[in-house]
């Protein structure tokens, strides 16, 4: 049945969530900015509301639930802060990593219960302009005791503090996709080390730096071999990576039309609060309509992940590029709405402006996903109902 | 639970709209188009199956179920996302054949609200035939469009009758209709309070038709001048009667302002189905066309454009879901039943005349739909509230809010 609805459960989860956002998150954001990362107490807090492992199945102690969760959740914890919900500890993204490309005994291993608290890294890029990943330099060597990891790793999410770290690398040099594979890694190992924060347009609060694999030696038992199918079980990987990261944006761009709103009637020019002026009014309509569509958007995308319709990839390219676009044209108006106090930072607009921006490339690799979408366009059954709505 | 999938009955009513646009509808889109009106035969077999442009209601021997009606069978419930998807589907057959459809149309609503059990049964009797039958709503005149308080058609009590002076335009089906309700006034000082709704049978002395417009787009469609010159419409044809207004002068016709927050995610459904009838065939086309020896979907600008109008079209149905899912929950949806009305009006836009683009000078042949479809869904950025009016209603949601 079509749904727009959350549940009781949801809606209380979400509840929480909206609270600990509005009391322990927003309040801090540009704290957290200029420090670069959260306070340990605030980790504290945060681990205390019991969310760690949200979509991990009860046989990892998880609670079961599925990307709609994480969904609302992620939107939630965006809209008091996205650099926090970024930067938060927690082996989510990792899991899906771990989770998609592991076996059930490296997924005990890895991701039991308490063990989501940790900080993740998962290292997919690398250094080279227009890097894609048939192009992974990071080399696996085969050796008695495992695997040397050997290359450089590039815009990794907590490079310089996880605990656990995801890295793809090439096991077979010369097979492209196929040979890749990807290594889980034991923070403070030998031959591992991370370089200094990259100073970034936005998402401040978390850190994305390079790693350096000088001859790591990884056990073979760390080795995800993906499955039967590593190239398509990792895009599956990436698929829930992009639709969470979809949701923060949408909190982030509900969080600046909320404040541009609340502006715009008490702020009065010519006369007449800014929303009684017209062009400012049908801006600000365009505004809520935006973040609606990419809401629904996300929302459809973790549904058909979570169901597993056919045309998931499809659904979650088309969210988490039209929330990339949208993101831009929401959070760039907030701050014309604002005008000039939108441009200096005792207003958060120019922050989500610059934080939505940086996820949109940072997360999803944005500009790949056009042909996803393309190609299952020109693959659907003609003339079928909702071939070009994938309704699945 | 969040969801986003079809109810088996969903599915089956999508099924058999899309066959039945496809076999009745899509092969007389460019005919119609060019002979400016739309055959009887398939609007005959359409109205044989119950597709009509307003239901009549159960109490007058309809088959009930319909806008603003609370679900006629039990279990029936998501009424209005069941009607969106229905209008989908429907309008990827043609937008103009859609708009004729037999039926009240427009006019139910406002008989349904406001007119007393007499005359809903007079009023709706003409609809229980198995030939097609129209209705039509004239609010519209030369000097009032968007703006429904300037309407300046005139009303006056003459014994038992009311005398009507005015002219009404851009009215669907309004030669054809069996009656029109007429919206005149008795005091254009009063303004909306002043408004007086009547259903003007066709044949009434001093009514007459005037020219029947030739329009850029849905040719298909009829759309009408009403002449009304010291016309004689009889006390009883008072929708509601003397009382209705006596008590609700404030309100207007508020109850008939509301069937909007039905009808517009259902105009808005219209425009998605023409939007991927339109991106359907530039798909098509890309897939069966070569360019320099490779196919054209692998030019990367060509890829990204149509990716781009598969999202749009996507967003825009979401859109017009939530609207209606919230209608069916019996909730507030005026914000975004404009939202999906005014977005889905720029979707059509975009995906149409991009669709043409995509297709280069083939695009522009008249025997191409998309032609014709860039043509047709210009009106629905206009019809049914302006793009502008749809931003008014919606910027006044957000900002009672915050006040």
């Amino acid at each position: 049945m079509v749904s727009f609805s959350l549940g009781e459960e949801l809606e209380a989860i979400e509840e929480m969530v909206q609270r600990f956002a509005m009391e322990a998150l927003r309040p801090k954001l540009r704290d957290f900015e200029v420090a670069r990362g959260l306070p340990d107490s605030l980790e504290a807090t945060y681990h205390g509301l019991g969310l760690a492992g949200l979509t991990l199945p009860e046989s990892l102690e998880g609670l079961a639930m599925g990307m709609r969760e994480l969904a609302v959740v992620q939107e939630a914890l965006a809209w008091g802060d996205i650099g926090a919900a970024v930067a938060l500890p927690g082996l989510e993204v990792a899991s899906f990593f771990i989770r998609a490309l592991g076996t059930e005994a490296q997924q005990a291993e890895f991701l039991h219960g308490e063990k989501m608290a940790r900080r993740g890294c998962v290292a997919l890029l690398e250094p080279p302009p227009a890097f894609q990943l048939q192009d992974t330099w990071t080399f696996a060597e085969a050796t008695d005791e495992g695997y040397a990891l050997f290359g450089t790793k590039a815009f990794a999410l907590n490079a310089d503090n996880a605990e656990l770290y995801v890295v793809i690398a090439q096991t077979d040099p010369g097979t492209g996709l196929e040979g890749l594979r990807a290594f889980v890694l034991e923070a403070g190992i030998d031959g591992l080390t991370a370089g200094e924060p990259e100073r970034l347009l936005g998402l401040e609060t978390a850190r994305f730096g390079q790693l350096e694999l000088s001859g790591c030696t990884v056990p073979a038992a760390h080795c995800l071999e993906g499955n039967g199918d590593f190239v398509g079980n990792l895009g599956k990987a990436l698929e829930r990576w992009r639709v969470l990261n979809a949701a923060r944006i949408v909190g982030a761009c509900r969080a600046a039309a909320d404040h541009a709103f609340r502006y715009s009637t008490e702020r009065e020019a010519f006369g007449k609060a800014l929303c009684d002026h017209q062009a400012m009014a049908f801006l600000m309509a365009d505004m809520a309509t935006w973040v609606d569509t990419c809401r629904w958007l996300v929302w459809k995308a973790a549904w058909a992940i979570d169901v597993e319709t056919p045309t998931a990839g499809r659904a979650v390219a088309i969210a988490f590029s039209r929330c990339a676009e949208l993101a831009q044209r929401v959070t760039s108006a907030a701050v014309q709405v604002l005008g000039g106090h939108g441009y200096i930072k005792d207003h958060p607009v120019e922050k989500w402006m610059r934080d939505t921006r940086a996820l949109a490339i940072i997360g999803g690799f944005e500009s790949f996903l056009s042909h996803d979408i393309a190609d299952a366009e020109l693959d659907a059954p003609v003339d079928h109902p909702g071939s070009a709505g994938g309704v699945a | 639970m969040i969801g986003f999938e079809l109810t088996q009955k969903q599915k089956m009513l999508r099924e058999m709209a899309h066959a039945l646009a496809a076999s009745e509808i899509r092969p007389h889109a460019i005919s119609a188009d060019r002979a400016g009106r739309v055959p009887d035969a398939p609007l005959k077999r359409l109205l044989k199956l119950g597709i009509t442009s307003g239901e009549v209601p159960k109490s007058v021997g309809g088959s009930g179920g319909g806008i603003g009606e609370e679900p006629s069978e039990k279990g029936a419930k998501q009424a209005n996302l069941t009607r969106v998807i229905g209008s989908e589907e429907l309008t990827w057959g043609d937008p103009a054949v859609i708009l004729t459809l037999p039926g009240p149309g427009l006019g139910a609503p406002p008989v349904k609200f406001m007119g007393t059990p007499e005359q809903q049964a007079r009023f709706f009797k003409p609809f229980l035939s198995e030939e097609p039958v129209f209705g039509a709503y004239a609010l519209t005149e030369p000097g009032a469009g968007s703006d429904v308080s300037g309407i300046r058609a005139s009303c006056r009590r003459d014994g038992n009758h009311y005398i009507l002076n005015g002219t009404k335009c851009f009215i669907t089906n309004g030669a054809r209709a069996v009656w029109n309700v007429v919206f005149a006034t008795v005091d254009p000082s009063l303004g909306r309070a002043g408004h007086r709704a009547f259903v003007v049978e066709k044949g009434t002395p001093g009514f007459r038709v005037g020219k029947i417009e030739q329009k850029m787009g849905i040719r298909a469609s009829e759309t009408a001048e009403l002449v009304f010159e010291d016309c004689r419409v009889p006390v009883e044809n008072l929708l509601g009667g003397e009382e209705y207004y006596a008590h609700r002068a404030k309100q207007g016709f508020k109850g008939a302002m509301k069937t909007f927050d039905a009808t517009r995610p259902l105009v808005a459904a219209m425009a998605v189905g023409l939007s991927r009838a339109a991106y359907e065939v530039a798909r098509d086309f890309l897939k069966d066309n070569y360019m320099l020896s490779r196919p054209i979907p692998r030019y990367r600008t060509l890829a990204d454009t149509l990716a781009g109008l598969a999202a749009d079209i996507d967003s825009a149905r979401l859109l017009v879901w939530r609207a209606a899912a919230l209608a069916d929950e019996g909730k507030p949806n005026s914000a975004e039943a404009s939202m999906c009305k005014g977005y889905a009006a720029e979707v059509a836009e975009k995906v149409t005349s991009t669709a043409m683009a995509i297709m280069g000078p083939h695009g522009l042949l008249q025997d191409n739909l998309v032609e014709k479809l860039y043509r047709d869904q210009k009106v629905w950025d206009i019809f049914e509230g302006t793009g502008q009016v749809q931003r008014i209603v919606i910027s006044r949601r957000i900002f009672a809010a915050y006040r």
